[in-house]
């Protein structure tokens, strides 16, 4: 896998007009694909100017999945990304709800506390978790 | 239009959907498509023009190795395919066919997507002048 053979990747509109900036946002409705999502959002700074390479995502993508399958759930899934000023940002997924809140918050302390490395690139990688609300 | 002396890519899917995850485990099947829309409901008592927060669009193309300049545009569409008003773009984008590779494969997040009235509309793909790939649904 390298980075020549996907990419995912966030896109804003190119060409909006003032009027069109005022627009108001509305939700789409309701359907039986909504679901509770329990994210990580994985913060990288640092990069080239060039940016990060995909491989380096997904060298860091990886190794917070392989961590969060070795605390009993499934694995991460990739949500979303956005790239900015030497920045990327990766939202992670567990598609397991049971005990994801107590597994996403261990990987974000490992990853603070440094006991967790991503990647072999020279990058800050913090994290932040969102964890919806017990109802 | 492509960087290079190259044909356009061809598009084999253009799909539009609420959502799409990738498996960082299954690399070989990574991507999942989440609500394929064929007709985009609004919450009620939505009043046009909107902003729908996101709209994800997946695409697959294959060609002749290179890099090709891309655009994707949302717009309101009449019967013939003509857009009504203002279409919005997303790009350029810059899609590369790398050498030994059967088919690419992208996932766009579009964010804000501007959507004019109820009616037909479109997500189309561009290449230069070249329209490679279009896609409709109703909202």
């Amino acid at each position: 896998m390298t980075a020549d053979n996907f990419e995912m990747l966030e896109l804003h509109p190119a060409n909006l007009t003032e009027e069109q900036k005022k627009w108001p946002v509305v939700k789409l409705r309701a359907s039986a694909e909504s679901r509770v999502a329990f994210q990580l959002v994985l913060h990288l700074t640092g990069a080239p100017a060039n940016g990060i390479g995909f491989e380096v995502l997904l060298e860091a993508g990886r190794a917070l999945s392989d961590a969060e399958r070795a605390l009993g759930g499934v694995g991460l899934q990739l949500t979303g990304r956005r790239t900015g000023e030497r920045t990327e940002t990766l939202v992670l997924e567990t598609s397991r709800t049971e005990g994801a809140p107590e597994r996403l918050t261990q990987l974000a302390a490992r990853l603070t506390s440094g006991e967790l490395v991503l990647t072999a690139s020279p990058l800050v990688a913090r994290c932040e978790l969102l964890i919806p609300p017990v109802a | 239009m492509s960087f290079g002396e190259t044909s356009p890519p061809v598009v084999r899917h253009l799909l539009v959907c609420r959502r799409i995850s990738y498996d960082l485990n299954a690399p070989g099947a990574a991507y999942t498509l989440h609500a394929l829309i064929t007709q985009l409901q609004l919450e009620a008592g939505a009043e046009f023009p909107v902003v729908v927060p996101e709209l994800w669009a997946f695409l697959q193309v294959f060609g002749e190795v290179g890099e090709y300049e891309i655009w994707i545009e949302l717009a309101a569409v009449d019967g013939e395919g003509e857009v009504l008003g203002e279409a919005t773009s997303y790009g350029p984008l810059v899609l590369r066919v790398p050498d030994g590779v059967w088919v690419v494969n992208r996932a766009y997040r579009l964010a804000n997507a501007r959507l004019l009235r109820f009616g037909l509309h479109e997500v189309r793909v561009w290449c230069g002048a070249d329209l490679l790939a279009r896609e409709e649904f109703v909202v």
